[in-house]
């Protein structure tokens, strides 16, 4: 049986389940001045699963205090509306999309997306990008291998084990087994979830920046090498994927600067991690 | 003899009540916050938490020998060359060196 196209991917894409409604509003949340805190404690009071994993993820991040947080409200006061969109937002879309087949798990992309989300913000906060749209990009940028497994999970399997065995990277697999990659599809998955354009552009950029000119594009590409070069939850086969130089100097980085972050980043994700039980 | 310490980085919520900071924690304008050598209380670890301070670095005791140390120098060195195998350029052999300088200087 032939992979997919390209042009049978949106079909596919109906078949995945919608993104939650507190993502999306997350989501629209980032371009809008009126959202505020009441509208999205409404959101999470509206869903008893939300609030336990908020709660649960809220008492893990406060482990060494021995302080119990017992609602939402208390989960607001002491890690503020910053740390709960993140929260809601990772843990949402890892319950979600929570695949588990042979040779694939869901929970190892989604480990390495929060990784990348984790590098993302710290990289947007230095260099004057948007950090709660690097983030969110971040925690999206790899969707596409979702879509692509939905679509044909043989298909998608082969291409894993060419990345493995053949010690090359997923996007180079995928084009070899589909004819595309990843990138592709998550830009046609992000288009049917009808996301903003930036996150659009940056999960079509990530491995491959260079063509787009997309500011938000570089800093996802750049933070997918970083997360793979601070080893964060990453298999033993983890490779640095290929560096763009233009993005690195388009957003200005230098590395022997910016190392002075690498502690706080893994720190970041550890927490992050813990937190969210992955 | 002192016991030796050496510098962790983690989340405040991580930390436990009497732990001392190994480095100042300053606010994002650069004012200091607290000053290194500060024991660490539980006002103060849940006021950083309140505050948006992710992250803050601290001195725990190092019982680790040299031959210890030496075999977790080998370790990460070792794990660095497998994880930047193959052909590079200049951004990523930078990133490949700032990684190794900060995985040797955090292990020693």
């Amino acid at each position: 049986m032939t992979a997919p196209t390209l042009d049978q991917l949106p079909d596919h894409a109906e078949v995945l389940p919608s993104l939650p409604e507190v993502v999306n509003y997350l989501i629209r949340a980032l371009n809008d001045d009126n959202a505020n805190l009441e509208t999205l404690a409404h959101h999470i009071n509206s869903d008893p699963a939300i609030v336990a994993r908020l709660l649960a993820a809220a008492n893990s991040v406060t482990a060494g205090l021995s302080k119990r947080v017992h609602s939402a409200g208390q989960a607001f006061l002491l890690l503020g509306a910053d740390r709960i969109a993140n929260i809601i937002l990772a843990s949402a879309l890892i319950y979600r999309y929570d695949t588990h087949t042979s040779g694939f798990n869901a929970r190892m992309l989604w480990q390495h997306s929060l990784g990348v989300a984790t590098c993302a913000r710290v990289l947007a906060e230095q260099t004057g990008v948007d950090p709660d749209l690097a983030f969110t990009s971040g925690l999206l940028h790899d969707i596409g291998q979702l879509l692509m497994h939905t679509a044909s999970p043989s298909h998608f399997l082969q291409a894993l084990n060419r990345h493995l065995n053949e010690d090359i990277p997923l996007f180079v697999a995928e084009r070899s087994v589909f004819g595309y990659d990843h990138c592709d599809a998550g830009r046609i998955l992000a288009t049917a979830w009808k996301l903003p354009t930036d996150i659009i552009d940056a999960i079509a950029a990530h491995h491959e920046p260079d063509g787009f000119g997309s500011e938000i594009g570089n800093l996802i590409h750049v933070s997918e090498c970083l997360s793979h070069a601070l080893d964060l939850g990453e298999l033993p086969s983890n490779r640095v994927p290929d560096l763009s130089e233009l993005a690195c100097a388009n957003l200005g980085l230098s590395w022997p600067k910016f190392a002075a972050h690498f502690a706080e980043i893994e720190a970041r994700f550890d927490d992050f991690r813990v937190s969210l039980g992955i | 003899m002192a016991t030796k310490q050496r510098i962790l980085c983690l989340a405040p919520g991580r930390a436990t009540p009497g732990i001392t900071l190994a480095r100042a924690i300053t606010d994002r304008e650069g004012s200091i916050l607290l000053s290194a050598g500060t024991v660490l209380d539980l006002a103060m670890l849940e006021r950083l938490i309140r505050r948006g301070v992710d992250a803050i670095s601290v001195l725990v005791p190092d019982n680790r020998d040299e031959a210890t140390i030496a075999d977790e120098l080998r370790a990460v060195q070792r794990r660095i060359e497998i994880i930047f195998r193959g052909p590079g350029n200049p951004a990523r052999d930078q990133l490949h060196a700032a990684v190794l300088n900060y995985r040797i200087e955090s292990t020693k």
